[in-house]
């Protein structure tokens, strides 16, 4: 297994607009009582006790992945798992079970916020090492998106240590906990392969 | 009468404005004054998660203020409900579904809303949770006499399962003596349609007022 970074310190910023929108209040705070606003503003010192998170990536030259033609052209292929780790999710059941859906709800969208800036930040670290190293980053794709099938988990799994991210997969290639993340991001030695737009740079036009 | 009006209007809108001390509050005077819990129901709570559903409808109620009145439904259930087992009164539920998430999928938080705005508009509830293989949902609806089998998937890779539980209750000679609703973010009406599905609910309260419609279907067949 090619080496394997793994990191746990991240920081959280919520942004309330975007828990008020995650929760159905398509609005945002426009739209959203006063009980709601004072729920979030009361449940976020908690979702900060309920998070774990942990992020595991490693870079692997063409040649070890599985050939899939979704690394076509990359010369070297980040894959990542990120986890904010089970307590918040079993929080969430709890709330449900106790009949406090909107609390479960509420925990729930924080929950998806935090595995998003989790996600992002290992993202960001990816993109800056990649361009440290002279090579073009391309976009972040999750198994089961643009062509790259659900099933294609388990490459991943068999190349990131999930292990030391604390997620495991079930027969159906989900996530455990759900509040968890994979990705790749091919990194290409030919600017122009890549759709990113990058600091600095205009985005270059799709063939 | 108007006194009672009054209270059931109050009830109604403990509902609407989701305060569920003012809700189990006002079912514990109910029984203090031996009202008549069908009417308590009928006409004082039901219309008040009614008037929910439409405020959705027009885009004045979101998710938040939806769950917020299905847990004020419940809280009053709560209060009612020995009193209502006690008098063995009949008529008040408007079917029974069995629900949960298909096998292999372990998202259950779309299903849960739609299990409480059930429960919250008088349908018997059985919740089976997720990763719920496609035996299990038949037996449940078998042991439990259910009008419904209402069938959650959050992927396109495990939605597959709904049309699994069709296909078994075909196999198993009870395809007829269930309703099947579908639901789930890769459902939608051509699915349900293609799958041999009875209905879809594309939300929460589209699931309610399609269970509805086929209890009515199937009692009246």
């Amino acid at each position: 297994m090619s080496e394997q970074i793994l990191l746990t310190d991240f920081a959280f910023r919520w942004d309330e607009n975007h828990i008020l929108i995650r929760v159905g209040s398509r609005n945002g705070r426009a739209s959203a009582s006063p009980v709601l606003l004072r729920m979030i503003e009361e449940i976020e010192p908690e979702v900060r006790s309920l998070l774990s998170p942990r992020a595991v990536y490693t870079i692997l030259p063409h040649r070890e992945t599985n050939g899939h033609r979704i690394f076509d052209k990359a010369v070297q292929v980040a894959l990542g798992i990120s986890t904010i780790g089970p307590a918040l999710e079993d929080e969430v059941e709890r709330q449900f079970r106790d009949g406090d859906m909107l609390r479960g709800l509420l925990l729930d969208a924080f929950g998806t916020a935090a595995i998003v800036q989790i996600f992002k930040t290992v993202e960001r670290r990816i993109v800056a090492e990649a361009l440290g190293r002279g090579l073009w980053p391309g976009r972040r794709f999750s198994p089961g998106y643009r062509g790259w099938p659900l099933e294609e988990q388990r490459f991943v799994f068999s190349r990131v240590d999930a292990t030391a991210a604390g997620v495991r997969l079930n027969e159906s290639c989900m996530m455990i906990p759900r509040k968890s993340n994979s990705f790749r991001i091919n990194l290409f030695a030919d600017r122009t392969l890549t759709t990113r737009r990058l600091p600095g740079t205009a985005r270059p036009p799709i063939s | 009468m108007d006194d009672l009006n009054a209270i059931y209007g109050r009830m109604a809108e403990a509902i609407v404005v989701g305060d569920p001390e003012a809700a189990a509050g006002l079912a514990r005077r109910a029984l203090e004054d031996r009202l008549d819990l069908q009417d308590v129901i009928e006409k004082g709570y039901i219309p008040g998660i009614r008037r929910v559903g439409l405020l959705w409808e027009s885009g004045d109620y979101f998710l938040p203020e939806l769950i917020s009145s299905a847990a004020c439904m419940k809280a009053a259930m709560a209060v009612l409900k020995p009193a209502l087992e006690a008098s063995a009164a009949v008529g008040l539920s408007r079917g029974r579904i069995v629900i949960g998430t298909i096998e292999g999928d372990i998202h259950d938080i779309g299903k849960n809303l739609v299990a409480s705005m059930l429960a919250a508009n008088a349908f018997d509830v059985v919740d089976l949770g997720a990763d719920v293989k496609p035996d299990r949902f038949i037996d449940a609806a078998v042991e439990a006499r259910a009008d419904v089998i209402g069938l959650s998937a959050l992927l396109t890779t495990t939605m597959l399962g709904q049309r699994r539980v069709i296909e078994r209750l075909r196999e198993r000679g009870l395809r007829d003596r269930f309703k099947v609703l579908v639901g789930g973010a890769p459902a939608n009406r051509a699915w349900a349609a293609d799958i041999g599905a009875d209905g879809y609910g594309e939300n929460a309260l589209a699931a309610v007022a399609r269970a509805g419609e086929l209890v009515a279907e199937k009692r009246s067949s």
